[in-house]
């Protein structure tokens, strides 16, 4: 059996500068997918949790309304801290996507800690925000 | 230096040719079936306003989502290129299509708001694979083969690749110790966990509700998954731990799977291809086939 069959000249800086991306991007916490940060399930969770959901007011039949997507609760979690141009921007385009005269946004809170059954108790529902053509609105 | 030189005798170790072409057709099968049994398409057709890719994503590149007809395009590229390759045919040609392929389908996953890890490890297992070259098509290929062969030529790749499924499960390990410490595992954070994911699925999931109705049960699984990633590199240095941490580790995510319906396939198979020296269960199965007593013949009565 041959052994000689040797590595190619440009084996040993790619490895080295394949892990080193690797390592980088763990330990420096930069998500460059695939090159991730690998901090999945790594902060600690407690038993409050908080969920969103948006109704269309006056909307279009078929139109898409931003509650029938899972990822508008990752949209909401950075939604206070955005510049009031930005929360505009977004509802103004939400409004529009759905065909609404509005966007009502609610926001969930419950904790996992009170139980009823084998589900948590249900959540308590507050209006968090009211979208429309002419931008964001706080509820008070 | 010394640990440098170990480093690099280590990195670039012989193997057999057999081994490496053995990672191309399952790292290859592999992301053939991801993209044939993953549903890109109804992403790709979402509003404008829910496209978010990640700060340092390279899905920065678009405006938007691409159309659910490209989406469905690309799919059907990269599962054909995938294939090829696995079959070693116009490898680096095919396997670099197939890998844009799939970073841009994985890449429209990712950019809802939120980054799916379950496809990082067999991504960065494949780019290994594509800087192999032809050494990964001069065993067990449509193309051709040399009989035989052994060398860092073919080793190289292998251990870059084991190294790199070593690091993952380390710096998973080390962001828990960095983020969270000792209340990983002390405090009732998987319990959390579990009954987050069982309270958001259609059916309550009892196996999950078993783990979390339990906190010492609870207490005893983080701290096994805490120490199966923090020790995982030891793969590397003690090949008889491969035993244990490959087979663990594989379990986890079975685990994870059944109790939190998160699919990481993708990672625990790409786990198993790259760790498991297949020219050996081959050559175990042949001998075992070849000593089997033959089958009696039918009777003719």
């Amino acid at each position: 059996m041959s052994t000689h069959a040797a590595a190619p000249r440009y084996a040993r800086p790619f490895a080295a500068a394949f892990l080193g991306a690797v390592a980088v991007c763990g330990f420096g916490s930069f998500n460059a997918w695939p090159f991730s940060n690998w901090e999945l399930f790594s902060r600690l969770r407690t038993d409050a949790q908080t969920s969103w959901q948006a109704a269309a007011v006056g909307a279009r039949p078929d139109a898409p309304v931003p509650h029938g997507y899972r990822e508008l609760t990752s949209v909401m979690r950075g939604f206070a801290k955005l510049t009031p141009a930005e929360q505009n921007a977004i509802c103004v385009r939400w409004t529009r996507e759905a065909g609404a005269r509005a966007v009502l946004v609610y926001r969930f809170d419950w904790l996992l800690s009170v139980r009823q059954g084998q589900r948590a108790a249900p959540p308590h529902r507050s209006l968090a925000w009211t979208c429309t053509a002419k931008g964001a609105h706080a509820a008070p | 230096m010394r640990l440098l030189e170990r480093v690099d005798a280590w990195l670039f170790a012989a193997e057999d040719a057999r081994r490496l072409a053995a990672m191309r057709i399952g790292l290859c099968l592999l992301l053939a079936l991801r993209l044939a049994t993953t549903d890109y398409a109804h992403v790709a057709q979402q509003q404008a306003s829910l496209f978010r890719p990640a700060p340092l994503s390279y899905m920065r590149l678009f405006t938007h989502m691409p159309s659910h007809e490209v989406a469905i395009a690309l799919q059907a590229v990269a599962i054909v290129a995938t294939l090829l390759a696995a079959a070693g045919l116009v490898f680096r040609l095919a396997l670099s299509l197939a890998i844009a392929c799939s970073l841009l389908l994985n890449g429209i996953l990712d950019s809802t708001g939120r980054v799916i890890v379950g496809d990082a490890l067999l991504t960065l297992c494949l780019l290994v694979l594509l800087a192999s070259g032809s050494a990964a098509v001069e065993a067990w290929s449509l193309r051709r083969n040399v009989p035989a062969a052994r060398g860092p030529r073919y080793g190289w790749a292998v251990r870059t690749a084991m190294a790199v499924i070593a690091l993952a499960y380390f710096l998973a390990a080390w962001q828990k110790w960095r983020h969270s410490g000792l209340a990983w595992v002390t405090s009732d954070n998987l319990r959390w966990i579990l009954y987050a994911a069982s309270d958001g699925s259609r059916h309550p999931n009892s196996l999950a509700l078993f783990i979390a109705d339990r906190p010492l049960l609870a207490h005893a699984f983080a701290a096994g998954s805490l120490l199966l990633e923090t020790v995982f590199p030891l793969v590397l240095f003690v090949p008889r731990l491969r035993w244990v941490l490959v087979p663990g580790a594989i379990a986890m995510h079975i685990g994870i799977r059944l109790a939190m319906g998160l699919d990481y396939s993708a990672q625990f198979l790409a786990v198993a291809i790259v760790f498991v020296n297949w020219p050996v269960v081959v050559a175990w199965l042949q001998r075992a086939l070849t000593d089997a007593p033959l089958p009696r013949e039918a009777s003719s009565g």
